[in-house]
């Protein structure tokens, strides 16, 4: 059978429906599919939120316990003068007071250009610097606990960090011979350094 | 309910009812006139609906022929050949297969038949057409009877029915396929019953003669009746060895079929046109052309229902989508409302602390540093007092030289730290008081060591006063004034975990 143009007249009504329902098909399923892409977008970016305010508060808590436990100890570090940059003539009047006190027969010393220190093994020192100023020390002793005496001074009454790396202590002479200085027994020579930390995000 | 419209057609009548379901809403009669012929259209005119033409006339020929077996256009053009020879003046006509041959070429046995008498229908399709009304098919009663036979254990059935428009149909079947079919006009001058006893002996008496019915073949003849025309059949009918009877209650045929009509006589219209309505046959007189209308109505239905169900599937898969959606949205708003519910707390919590110009986070950093060096950097008494107080035990060692640093590469040993370096000691000295008694001085030497190493020092020689080992050298030390008891040890140290 062969359609006529008066069969598709007679049809036009269906082939509308048809049409429209195909129009209105259309129209129905790309807007659920859009709001479901929508919704999906909105889930996902939601999801992001509460990672991100957990994540917020979970830092906050962390800030606040470390407010709690470290506040005490960073206080000191600063009024110590180990925050920030070098404190050079602290250091020199600090060792003067030293030599004043006596507590080596002789003492010699000299602070090296400030420099970065990487400690072994590795330490994390976050936006931290490490920076280290080489100072070594040449001592006359009568005995070696002078030595550590004179350490333990240092590190009380100056303020800063002296990091201790090493001393190599030596007979002054033999055994019943006479010494360069008077009643000096033992040299000794000391390796160390001031450590300062620099925050890298503080303006130089 | 779908309506459809079933017109039974006999040679100077035609009735017409319009069913709703199996209901039949309206009947009305239109004689073969010009008045009944308008009258026919005014009806059409409000009426549109699937229509079904069941024709029931004498001039319907039917001829069995074998032909070969063919397939697409050889086929149709073989058809084609058969109607232009056997039904040139007609168009309505039609090829039944009845069976393929199961032996030689198996040719298809088919049933050629057609509507001689194209004028008594024509008049009435014109006017179906004219009123673009959607035919389904022009049908015949003996096409329709097929199917009331079909369960008869009998393979040599005449069916006789009654038709109270058109008269006496006689079918006969073989192996129940329809083979020849006969209508009588029964008269008002001649019964149902009259006309059923004249007929049948004739109708056996012409199976017969064109042997049909084999020789010796008892014939069953199936009589549809109403049971008020039963006893009287039954009593009027001859006996007869080569004949035997078979009667189905009309009324009883009328409910197997579920047909909602009362039936008072042995008319069974009713019957065929219900037959044709539940259960029509797949070829039919009409052509194409005939059945335009309806091709238009089934397309158009065909596309209706498409754009329908088109709706209504993408409404069922856009709610779908919406609702699960909906799951999504509920689960972001409860999300956002908790991300807010915690921002608010860690702001609450950030609001609580002291101003302060330095970030936490800086000042852990910061203090860790300084912990973590003050460990690689122990208090110098904590490493070398353990070492004075062993000396002073064994006064006939000098230390000439105590030189001490920090190493990172010694190896680690076990229950001890690996994370801050090590400190290492390397004592030199010599031993006094001994003379020439090597034995006594190494003991001594060696008990020294031993005690260092109880201080938690790992001890190692470097230098001893002999190198007794089976490598080293020895030398004759007679001559010397004292012994010269040097050594060299190496200690390492660090902090247990």
């Amino acid at each position: 059978m062969k359609f006529s143009n008066s069969d598709f007249h007679m049809m036009r009504l269906s082939i509308a429906l048809v049409c429209t329902s195909i129009l209105i098909s259309g129209v129905i399923l790309y807007s659920s599919s859009v709001y479901a892409i929508h919704t999906k977008n909105d889930h996902r970016t939601a999801q992001t939120q509460l990672n991100s305010a957990q994540n917020k508060l979970t830092m906050a808590r962390q800030d606040r316990e470390n407010l709690a436990s470290y506040s005490k100890e960073y206080d000191a570090l600063e009024s110590n003068k180990i925050i920030g940059d070098d404190h050079r003539l602290d250091w020199m009047e600090g060792m003067s007071k030293l030599r004043q006190q006596n507590l080596v027969i002789d003492f010699g010393y000299n602070i090296a250009p400030q420099k970065k220190y990487a400690p072994q093994p590795a330490v994390d020192s976050g936006d931290f610097e490490i920076h280290y100023s080489e100072m070594k020390l040449q001592f006359d002793l009568l005995h070696e606990g002078q030595l550590l005496n004179f350490f333990d001074a240092l590190r009380r009454r100056i303020k800063g960090h002296y990091q201790l790396e090493g001393c190599k202590l030596e007979r002054a002479i033999a055994v019943g011979e006479t010494g360069p200085s008077v009643g000096a027994n033992l040299k000794a020579e000391c390796n160390g350094g001031w450590i300062t930390l620099k925050n890298r995000n503080s303006p130089s | 309910m779908s309506q459809a419209l079933l017109l039974f057609l006999s040679a100077d009548r035609l009735h017409m009812q319009l069913m709703a379901g199996k209901q039949i809403m309206l009947q009305r009669d239109f004689e073969d006139s010009r008045e009944g012929r308008e009258n026919f259209t005014t009806f059409l005119q409000t009426t549109k609906c699937p229509t079904y033409l069941l024709t029931d006339m004498i001039e319907e020929d039917f001829r069995h022929e074998i032909v070969p077996h063919l397939v697409g256009s050889s086929r149709t053009a073989l058809l084609q050949r058969k109607f232009d020879q056997y039904y040139r003046g007609t168009p309505f006509c039609k090829a039944t297969l009845l069976q393929r041959q199961k032996t030689g070429r198996r040719d298809d046995d088919i049933l050629f038949s057609a509507l001689t008498n194209p004028g008594l229908i024509t008049p009435w399709l014109n006017i179906l057409m004219a009123q673009e009304i959607p035919l389904v098919g022009i049908y015949s009663v003996p096409q329709i009877s097929e199917p009331l036979v079909k369960n008869h254990p009998s393979n040599h059935l005449l069916l006789i029915s009654w038709e109270k428009y058109s008269g006496l149909r006689q079918t006969y079947f073989s192996e129940h396929r329809m083979q020849i079919s006969r209508l009588t006009p029964v008269h008002a001058e001649l019964t149902f019953q009259d006309a059923v006893i004249n007929e049948l002996n004739r109708t056996y008496q012409y199976l017969k003669s064109l042997s049909l019915l084999p020789t010796g073949q008892t014939l069953d003849v199936r009589i549809l009746c109403h049971a008020n025309d039963r006893s009287d059949l039954l009593k009027r009918l001859p006996d007869s060895d080569d004949v035997r009877y078979d009667f189905a209650d009309i009324e009883a045929v009328g409910k197997q079929l579920k047909i909602g009509y009362r039936f008072t006589d042995s008319d069974a219209s009713q019957i065929f046109l219900h037959q044709l309505a539940t259960n029509r046959p797949s070829t039919h007189y009409a052509n194409t052309e005939h059945t335009r209308y309806y091709t238009l109505w089934t397309l158009r239905r065909i596309l209706n229902w498409s754009g329908g169900l088109v709706l209504l599937a993408s409404l069922l898969w856009g709610i779908s989508t919406v609702w699960q959606s909906r799951t999504d949205a509920n689960a972001a708003d409860s999300l956002k409302k908790q991300a807010a519910g915690i921002l608010q707390e860690a702001n609450q919590i950030r609001e609580s602390f002291p101003g302060t110009r330095v970030p936490a986070a800086d000042m852990k950093a910061s203090v860790s540093v300084i912990r973590k060096l003050d460990q690689y950097d122990p208090v110098p008494q904590v490493i070398l007092k353990p070492v004075s107080a062993v000396l002073d035990r064994y006064p006939q060692i000098a230390i000439n030289e105590l030189d001490w640093h920090e190493s990172a590469a010694e190896p680690v040993a076990g229950n001890t730290r690996g994370d801050v370096p090590a400190q290492v000691i390397i004592l030199k000295g010599n031993m006094q008081g001994f003379g020439d008694d090597y034995r006594a001085a190494l003991a001594y030497l060696d008990r020294f060591q031993l005690e260092l190493s109880r201080q938690g020092y790992q001890v190692s020689a470097l230098a001893r006063p002999l190198d007794i080992s089976p490598s080293g050298s020895l030398g004759d030390q007679s001559q010397a004034a004292e012994l010269e008891l040097a050594f060299s040890f190496k200690l390492v140290w660090r902090p247990s975990i």
